[in-house]
């Protein structure tokens, strides 16, 4: 035995090494390609624009006051035209409440079922081939939709319930200032019309979650992601999401604790639903049930920035009319 | 080239490998098998998520828990009383503090842990780094002394499991 070794014998334990490394990196590198995982993105799709046309006989917003949901939808619609101006016969409609969370309606966590179901019966009026009722919930999907008393409404007012496993998602080209493309629930991408139905809440992050935040919940993938510029994100969203109508439940105001709330005491009853054509206004009027200052939320000023609406609109004498008994 | 070095250079990448090994299994502490004795006589929770996780359960709220040092969020749900439980861990009790504070404001009512505020709906109290949220559902019929008395059954559990 000697102490050292020659150069060949170096080399030759060197190549037997790296055949031993080379060979389990060649089969790694079969596991990985043949697991999908670099396997090209498929071509990101743009997302539909479900707008209507503006009609300047009608306002932008309109806000009703009563004390039951439904009447609140029916009058606030009613202002702004009727559902025959935003939804006609035999189209497919898709419904966007805020349903995110394992509450139940009193603790203003989501958008009331009651609303959900008023606007179900409204699509149906209007001649609806189809109403379907879809988000992303944060928590147990399941148990959100039936908790948050969403599920027994869009089955007694004759819709559809759609979670994710049941659509899937499809890659949407965002094109935003931070978001490029993301993965979206593929139900947007099959209906005629799109009514975002927002309920009004404080945020920790965000300070205020309405219409433009609801977005979020058709989105899959690590949407925490989003929270790290939480704002410009939301206004890429809003740039991308071009919904046919906002209707925003502020029957019941989270003040504090929000999004996940669950106390009932950092709930407020406000028996207010607004309906409007502009995103941004509708966010605008949301941030005045919180006492925020419209202005002071950034991702309210970057929307209206990139012209999506009018925070004016929002925060102006707004005519507000009471509906019912 | 001794044959000594030849040995101790093939081995180095095996000597890393090991050490990241047995790093990893030192600083577990943020494992399941702590939390669940984080809250003794209570079961496994339904859900117990560390820092980077919290947006499976508090979404937007998860940057400003993580601000204030919160690394763990567990959840039950309550049979009896039909009820949401959730405990935050945060580093310092200056954490839980001022998480608490945030909110729930500033007022104050009898109750359990070093600080809590109490309703018929809701208990939240700070003990030491534990922040806990009781949350009965609305709809339940039960009276306040129920929630609170579960509330002292959180606390008992929190000084005697491994929350203590």
């Amino acid at each position: 035995m000697t102490d050292s070794l020659d150069r060949r014998l170096v080399l030759r334990r060197l190549g037997q090494a790296g055949l031993v490394l080379g060979t389990s990196g060649a089969l790694g590198a079969v596991g990985l390609l043949s697991s999908g995982r670099f396997r090209p993105q498929p071509k990101a799709r743009a997302l539909p624009d479900h707008r209507v046309a503006l009609d300047s006989r009608f306002p932008p917003l309109a806000v009703a006051r009563g004390s039951d949901p439904a009447l609140l939808v029916r009058a606030a619609i009613q202002r702004l035209g009727g559902i025959q101006r935003f939804v006609r016969n035999g189209e497919s409609v898709l419904l966007k409440p805020n349903m995110a969370w394992d509450r139940t309606p009193e603790q203003g966590a989501n958008t009331h079922p009651a609303v959900v179901a008023e606007m179900i019966r409204q699509c149906r009026a209007a001649g609806a081939r189809r109403v379907i009722v879809a988000d992303n919930p944060v928590h147990d999907a399941e148990r959100t939709s039936q908790r948050s008393g969403i599920r027994q409404a869009v089955g007694d007012a004759g819709g559809e319930m759609v979670l994710p496993d049941q659509c899937g998602f499809t890659r949407a080209a965002l094109l935003g200032s931070v978001l490029d493309s993301w993965e979206v629930m593929s139900v947007v991408f099959l209906v005629d019309r799109v009514i975002n139905l927002p309920v009004v809440k404080n945020h920790s992050l965000s300070l205020l979650t309405c219409g433009l935040k609801n977005h979020m919940g058709l989105l899959g993938g690590t949407r925490a992601r989003l929270h790290q510029e939480i704002h410009a994100s939301l206004a890429d969203l809003a740039a991308a999401f071009r919904p046919t109508l906002t209707v925003v439940d502020a029957t019941r105001v989270m003040l504090r604790g929000g999004p996940t709330g669950g106390r009932l005491q950092d709930v407020v009853v406000r028996n207010a639903v607004a309906a409007g054509t502009d995103p941004v206004a509708c966010d605008a009027w949301a941030a005045r049930q919180l006492d925020l200052d419209p202005r002071e939320v950034p991702h309210l000023l970057q929307a209206e920035g990139k012209g999506l609406g009018s925070l004016a609109a929002g925060m102006g004498p707004i005519e507000e009319f009471h509906a019912g008994a | 080239m001794p044959r000594w070095l030849l040995g101790l250079l093939l081995a180095a990448p095996l000597v890393g490998l090991s050490g990241w090994l047995v790093h990893g299994w030192v600083t577990r502490s943020q494992g399941p098998a702590v939390a669940t004795g984080l809250l003794a006589g209570f079961p496994v929770p339904e859900a117990d998520l560390s820092a980077d996780k919290l947006e499976d359960r508090v979404d937007g709220a998860a940057e400003a828990l993580r601000t204030q040092g919160c690394r763990r969020l567990l959840y039950w749900r309550l049979v009896d009383p039909p009820a949401d439980l959730e405990v935050l861990v945060f580093r310092t009790a200056e954490g839980a503090g001022t998480t608490m504070e945030r909110e729930a404001g500033p007022e104050r009512t009898a109750g359990p842990g070093e600080e809590a505020q109490a309703s018929d709906q809701a208990v939240y109290f700070r003990r030491g780094p534990f922040f806990v949220r009781l949350l009965l559902d609305p709809a339940a019929s039960v009276s306040a002394e129920t929630l609170t008395r579960k509330a002292h059954e959180v606390d008992r559990g929190l000084r005697q499991g491994a929350g203590r």
